[in-house]
């Protein structure tokens, strides 16, 4: 499980840092930051992903890997970081990534620094790349094979960096999710794929996170896949939908096309094309289909998880994230909201919260705890102090939801 | 450097408040505030706050100053000065404010005086009275935690009746001939002054700054304090900052 991740100098992020929960929630208006930090997260987890010793990518750093990606009103002197602590069992990870400009009057030579630490016994094992001699490569994975590591020291490095590496990040889109619009690569569409058929031919799984694509444009796809192929998937998938819509009858695919059948009593099964069910259906179906999953990635990160979701279905949705969470242990969940039905579910676990804000002098996004934030104001009225509760060692400010939508509305909630 | 932070409702509420105040400045002190001078707390503000106490006080025909809605109306206003600390020390690079600085915690009202002398009677004061006892309450509060008068900027509530544009008519026009107290915020009021009830309209065009950068002047203080009885006091502190 992820416990601390940390930007510094990514686009407005000068230095961030989150605390990961099962769930964590990130709020702030518009052009705050938010999209940034979860754009930042995937970077570094793709370029962690390029560096497995077997991908067959280059693990060569370009001018693109920082240029394009460190604050804009910031030197090229200003190395380029991310940073995380993992942990399983005992045991815990910290690793480091620095990407820096290798010569200032060249500034196509991309160096990196990495740093992985492992923490079991009370003597951290500490393996460098990059320090002592400069290098363009992300080689630390590849040095790894070479060292003295015990067996569990290997299972804990590969399950580590294989966490890191499957890092999914989503914006989901209902023309996407519906199959009405689809990406374009060098503006060409992407052809559709069938996952069966490439199943029948290889014997392998899709990747259904990865092949899920930002917007959703596979889902249709994929849910046609795993009724076909994955009964235990898609029974976990229906019976998602149906905590939803309790009319929601199944996938049923007629003539090569995916339909949404329901059940309205009697003898009635009427059944819909994607394109005449609602956005919030599809929408929750993606969402479904990401906890239907066998094997989740260590965190999914979702936008904007409340639109077209109805206040009432916000806490189901929520519930479903938990119950796949299994606390962190299984996957975690990062969310972004500008919604406070959202916000309101998460009264009782305000230090899962983070505030974004970008301050427009220095284009710098800062970050609060909404925790810490509204700790001040226990002693201002209704927030009264018997309603700080202490876990982990830490006291959590226990809000009303009503008080917590009060705070929002009135503006409050958006400048702590 | 003096700042003025201003807490409001929309846009044109920022606007009035804002020349309404350049004008004493340059007034009393021959000083020319800019934009610089100026803080927008942008969506922080007591609107709701202010909607919810007058209904209260409506529905229950109780506008007592320690009622249950008004202690209600208070702490969330409480809580409104402390965000607005927060805000102002996070945009300004955690320099807060200073007793230097001004905040003015502007609010409509949305209920007409139909006479200025109303203003005077309890179903109008007391929301201003309201508001004072919030201020001193985070005064309070804030010298609690540590704070004193040197960290905090001086708060200076301002309702009016029933918007922020009877300030500007103030100015416009001859109150002895048309009863502008008598006029709904909306269409009339905002008519009568930007020729529109469309502010983003007025905004876009110009309209907007144009007749208030023309009538919130110097000269017009006369007839503000004159006609609109909730703005004296500003006026008199203002012209003793």
């Amino acid at each position: 499980m992820f416990k601390l991740i940390k930007l510094s100098n990514y686009r407005t992020h000068v230095e961030t840092a989150l605390h990961l929960k099962d769930i964590t929630l990130i709020i702030g208006s518009n052009n705050s930051g938010k999209s940034n930090l979860l754009n930042g997260l995937h970077y570094f987890s793709t370029l962690v992903s390029a560096a497995f010793p077997e991908s067959g990518k280059s693990k060569e750093l370009r001018k693109g890997n920082y240029f394009r990606h460190k604050h804009s009103l910031s030197s090229s002197d200003v190395p380029l970081c991310f940073y995380c602590e993992w942990e399983k069992g005992h045991i815990k990870i910290t690793y480091e990534l620095r990407l820096y400009c290798m010569e200032q009057s060249s500034p196509d030579q991309i160096g990196c620094k990495e740093k992985i630490v492992i923490h079991r016994d009370s003597v951290p094992k500490i393996f460098l790349h990059g320090y002592e001699e400069a290098s363009r490569e992300m080689l630390l994975r590849t040095k790894l094979k070479n060292e003295n590591l015990s067996p569990d020291e290997i299972s804990i490095t590969n399950t580590f960096f294989r966490s890191l590496s499957f890092l999914y990040y989503y914006h989901f889109q209902p023309s996407f999710l519906k199959g009405s619009a689809s990406p374009l690569i060098r503006g060409n569409i992407i052809e559709k794929k069938n996952y069966s058929e490439e199943f029948a031919r290889s014997g392998k799984f899709p990747n259904i996170s990865a092949e899920l694509g930002r917007e959703g444009a596979n889902f249709l796809e994929l849910v046609r896949f795993i009724k076909e192929k994955d009964e235990i998937g898609y029974g976990k998938f229906l019976g998602y939908l149906k905590r939803f819509v309790k009319s929601f009858n199944g996938i049923i695919i007629d003539r090569n096309i995916t339909k949404w059948q329901f059940d309205m009593g009697g003898n009635s099964f009427p059944y819909f094309e994607s394109g005449d069910v609602s956005d919030g259906l599809v929408k929750a179906g993606a969402v479904a289909l990401l906890c239907a999953m066998r094997n989740p990635p260590a965190i999914i990160m979702i936008e904007e998880i409340e639109n077209g979701i109805n206040q009432k279905n916000v806490s189901e949705f929520l519930s479903w994230l938990e119950g796949v969470s299994e606390g962190g242990k299984n996957t975690q969940f990062i969310l972004t909201t500008h919604s406070p039905s959202v916000i309101r579910e998460f009264s009782g676990r305000l230090d899962s919260v983070y505030n974004l804000h970008l301050r427009a002098k220095d284009y710098r996004t800062t970050v609060t705890n909404l925790n810490d934030a509204i700790k001040p104001l226990v002693n201002m009225g209704r927030i009264k102090e018997e309603d700080i509760a202490e876990r982990d060692g830490k006291e959590i400010v226990q809000v009303s939801p009503y008080e917590l939508t009060e705070l929002f509305y009135d503006g409050i909630l958006g400048e702590i | 450097m003096k700042y003025i932070a201003i807490m409001r409702d929309g846009f044109s509420d920022y606007c009035v408040i804002k020349y309404f105040v350049s004008a004493v400045f340059k007034h009393h002190y021959q000083l020319e505030l800019k934009d610089d001078n100026f803080f927008d707390m942008e969506s922080l503000n007591i609107t709701d706050a202010v909607a919810k106490y007058v209904s209260n006080s409506d529905k229950k025909k109780d506008c007592g100053l320690y009622t249950q809605h008004a202690e209600e109306f208070k702490t969330r206003i409480v809580k409104v000065l402390y965000a607005a600390s927060v805000k102002f020390k996070r945009e300004r690079k955690d320099a807060g404010f200073s007793n230097k600085d001004i905040l003015v915690m502007y609010s409509d009202a949305e209920k007409m005086l139909k006479d200025k002398h109303n203003y005077f009677k309890d179903w109008a004061y007391t929301l201003n009275a309201v508001l004072r006892l919030s201020v001193e309450t985070f005064y309070d509060t804030m010298v609690r935690k540590g704070f004193n008068y040197e960290n905090l900027p001086l708060i200076l509530p301002l309702i009016l009746f029933p918007s922020s544009e009877i300030l500007a008519a103030s100015c416009m026009f001859d109150f002895n001939r048309e009863n502008f107290r008598e006029l709904k915020a909306k269409p009339a009021l905002k008519q009568k002054v930007y020729g529109t009830d469309n502010i983003p309209s007025a905004i876009k065009t110009g309209k907007l700054d144009e007749v208030l950068s023309n009538f919130i002047v110097p000269e017009s203080l006369k007839d503000v304090y004159r006609e609109i009885p909730e703005s004296r006091k500003l006026i008199q502190i203002l012209s003793h900052c």
